[in-house]
């Protein structure tokens, strides 16, 4: 699969569709891979393929350290895909300005990192080009088992639950950095005036800072799980992002990441939307 | 009797035991119109409820609710026009898929939902609004102060008394 | 500038015994001495296991230490240096404004088995927070802290202690360092005199025998560390080479996510913030990092490092050129973490090893060698 990659990114290079690829390379420790930006037909054998690959590089779309090398192809797995569909229904990239080197995938790590087993992207929804034999998607998962698991504490036990959680957060924001979603100039914890949200690390504050990501992300977030992988100390932030996408799918019928053309679930809304809760 | 309001007779009622803090966000046109219509017809209710007027239930954000409980509020009404007659056309209908995922999210970590109330109270409906804050009133004075929250503000670098550790983390 | 800087020596100077003290410890008695030290009065850090978060935390008993691994995920810096303090209050009554400074700011404190790296980290720290202001938050705590550290038997991919002029054994920033020589046996080199105050207070130390052979010990992890770039080589690089099209190369993957320098022992920005209230607040200080967007916006909107190619050039630099011109001292312990945690694997060691391969060597200063002599 490798070597058809590497020709695909050669030959996208050398005809000048492509400034650069977006891809992974060995990384400088055992068992990683590090994102490279190849904007050379002659770097292509950098580029690798396997299940360290945890990265997810649709970030890079928006970053304008790589924008402005010029129009990207990205190495994208299944989950990577999700997010370059939401960018673009976001308008933060035009489809046409992307080329997606799609590859299946039967997962990432070793053990196989949680969003593996109830992944059904394997074969990635969107792609210009299919790397790797097509793999049918899962159609019998429960992508929210173990928020459904969780559901069954009672009040005070997820409050303390999340009251020990979030107080070993320390506020180094690489959840927000690594996501791709995360793409906004100014971040609602950098604005000062007025300071919304505080940058002490107080599990006031945490707590604060946690919920508004969270939710900032409803109906965006496409489970990547980058944000949990990035945090350095443990926190389970899938858990929260993946409530609020098992919210918006129960009660918008809306999953992000597949349907490009679809209208963002909080832009849009029906006269018949749930409000059993609404006095 | 839980109801009890300052009166002549009983003056004292709201100012030795503790009262519920309730902040309430509403919109201008139809909420807090009603609450007003429940003034001028002088309807007597709960006065533990204080009002934050914006343009429309559309405005609020998750945030104001977090924010409402981190300075001390034990519950948080959350009320605007009623669907199909906001006066920003469409104001409440993204509102209302707004107050839906927040809501789920607050519950997710714990939050005893019973002290975060959404309703629609349009201006003509001073007598509904009566009630809801009286209904409201009674339900966190029956849960009491939110303590799980209040908690939290004490270790906050705010407070007076240092706590016993510093904030280490890490 | 660099004469004074070498008068400013570190905390630890003035209280260094004139030669250290050796003695032995018995294996068994090493969770007594955290016991001791808790009996004592002293706040006892030390790592604890969380699932697979290994981390300093305070201990009420020695039953939580977790001694095993290779270094804990966050460094011991928040012990005397917290992620948030705050350094006064204030509260607003009528026509009167009542400020209260934070007055409580060190207790007797031990840094229980953190490595050698991590206590090197120290002495380093303490050349800035002495230089042209003594930063009583910084040298308070750090005259009530005490540091036991253990050195180390093992490494991993990540670790480059020895490419920084350090060691798995080094003695440097430890009031007391253990070293593990047998089964049932630690050498501990007490080197100050409140290492040694606490070593007579434990009661817990043997004299040390002369088979107590730290060099043996510690052979193996230092051939496994081996050198993996040539500090010297380094400086000279970075003196010359601001603008080297390497940089775009070697950090155009970096998300500036600040992962790096909230586990990194040496890494100290912060920044002072108000959190205001309608009847009062407080001025607190916290954690910043370079890596940051905002880190270095000014009130006009300019940002001199708008991208974050420019913010993790500025961290290599102030590490390897900066800090050593100003205050005599690579600020870097080489303990790895920023290596391990990079989500991205940005990867200073290849980075550091890519210059120091690409530079020719070369007559050094005096002045801008990595390491001081201590």
């Amino acid at each position: 699969m490798i070597e058809q990659i590497r020709e695909k990114a050669k030959e996208l290079l050398t005809s000048g569709e492509v400034k650069v690829v977006i891809g992974y390379e060995n990384g400088g420790l055992p068992e990683t891979t590090r994102p490279v930006f190849v904007t050379s037909p002659d770097e292509v054998e950098r580029l690798v393929w396997n299940k360290y690959c945890y990265a997810n590089l649709a970030t890079f779309l928006v970053r304008k350290e790589v924008s402005s090398l010029g129009k990207p192809a990205i190495v994208a797995k299944g989950c990577d895909v999700k997010a370059i569909v939401v960018l673009i229904q976001e308008s933060q990239i035009e489809r046409e300005d992307v080329v997606i080197l799609g590859v299946t995938c039967e997962g990432v790590g070793d053990p196989l990192l949680s969003k593996c087993p109830i992944c059904d992207v394997n074969t990635p929804r969107e792609y210009d080009y299919l790397f790797g034999e097509e793999i049918p998607p899962k159609t019998d998962i429960n992508k929210f088992a173990d928020i459904e698991e969780f559901e069954k504490k009672s009040p005070q036990e997820r409050f303390e639950f999340w009251e020990k959680q979030l107080s070993k957060c320390v506020k180094c924001y690489a959840c927000r950095q690594v996501c791709p979603m995360c793409y906004c100039e100014v971040c609602i914890a950098d604005k000062n005036q007025p300071q919304w949200l505080e940058t002490s690390s107080h599990t006031r504050g945490n707590f604060h800072w946690n919920l508004i990501r969270a939710w900032h992300l409803a109906g965006r977030c496409i489970d990547c799980l980058e944000c949990e992988r990035a945090c350095p100390v443990d926190i389970p932030l899938s858990l929260l992002n993946r409530k609020l996408a098992k919210s918006v799918k129960e009660r918008f019928d809306y999953e992000p990441g597949y349907d490009k053309e679809a209208p963002p679930p909080f832009t849009d809304f029906k006269p018949q939307d749930p409000q059993e809760f609404i006095k | 009797m839980s109801n009890e309001v300052k009166t002549e007779e009983n003056p004292a009622a709201s100012e030795k035991e503790w009262q519920p803090k309730i902040i309430a966000f509403v919109c201008n046109w139809c909420t807090y119109a009603g609450a007003d219509l429940a003034g001028t017809s002088r309807i007597v209710y709960e006065p533990h409820v204080r009002i934050i007027k914006l343009p429309c239930s559309g405005r609020i954000d998750v945030s104001f609710i977090v924010k409402a409980f981190e300075q001390g509020a034990d519950g948080v009404i959350v009320s605007g026009c009623h669907p199909g007659d906001c006066h920003y056309t469409s104001g409440n209908y993204h509102a209302r898929r707004r107050f839906a995922g927040f809501r789920d999210l607050l519950e997710f970590c714990g939050f005893e939902m019973r002290r975060v109330i959404f309703s629609w109270v349009s201006a003509a409906e001073g007598k509904k609004w009566a009630d809801l804050v009286n209904e409201a009133v009674a339900k966190i004075r029956e849960l009491g102060p939110f303590k799980e929250y209040q908690k939290l503000l004490a270790e906050d670098i705010r407070a007076k008394e240092e706590t016993s550790s510093d904030r280490i983390t890490g | 500038m660099s004469d004074d800087n070498k008068k400013k020596r570190n905390l630890q100077d003035a209280e260094k015994t004139s030669q250290p003290t050796l003695k032995a410890l018995r294996a068994e008695n090493l969770k007594d001495l955290v016991q001791k030290g808790l009996e004592l009065g002293y706040r006892v850090f030390a790592p604890v296991k969380d699932d697979k978060l290994v981390t300093f935390e305070q201990i009420g008993s020695s039953k939580e230490l977790f001694l095993d691994g290779i270094t804990t995920r966050m460094s011991p810096k928040a012990v005397v240096f917290p992620r948030t303090e705050k350094i006064f209050s204030y509260t607003i009554r009528k026509s009167e404004i009542a400020v209260e400074n934070n007055e409580k700011i060190a207790q007797p404190t031990i840094i229980f088995g953190c490595r050698p790296c991590d206590a090197a980290s120290f002495p380093i720290m303490d050349r800035l927070f002495q230089w042209d202001y003594q930063d009583r938050f910084w040298v308070e705590r750090r005259k009530a802290t005490l540091i036991i550290s253990i050195s180390c038997l093992d490494c991993d991919d990540a670790c480059f202690c020895t490419s920084v002029g350090l060691a798995p054994d080094s003695t440097e920033g430890s009031d007391i360092l253990l070293t593990r020589i047998s089964r049932d046996q630690y050498l501990a080199e007490v080197m100050t005199e409140k290492g040694r105050d606490f070593a007579e207070k434990a009661a817990l130390f043997d004299e040390a025998g002369a088979d107590l052979d730290k060099e043996a010990a510690t052979k193996a992890v230092k051939e496994k560390l081996g050198k993996k770039f040539d500090l010297e080589k380094i400086k000279p690089w970075l003196d010359e080479n601001y603008d080297h099209e390497l940089w775009g190369e070697v950090t155009r993957m970096c998300i500036g996510c600040g992962i790096c320098t909230y586990v990194c022992p040496t890494c100290h920005c912060f920044d002072l913030v108000d959190e205001a209230h309608y009847d009062g607040g407080a001025k607190v200080k916290n954690w910043d990092a370079c890596q940051f967007a905002a880190f270095t916006v000014h009130a006009s909107g300019h940002n001199p490092r708008p991208d974050q190619i420019s913010r993790h050039r500025q961290r290599i630099m102030h590490k390897y050129k900066y800090y050593p011109d100003n205050l005599g001292a690579v600020l870097c312990t080489g303990c790895g973490r920023c290596v391990r945690h990079c989500p991205m694997d940005v990867n200073l060691i290849r980075i550091l090893k890519g210059i120091s391969d690409m530079q020719e060597g070369g007559a050094v200063e005096e002045s801008s060698k990595g390491r001081t002599e201590s």
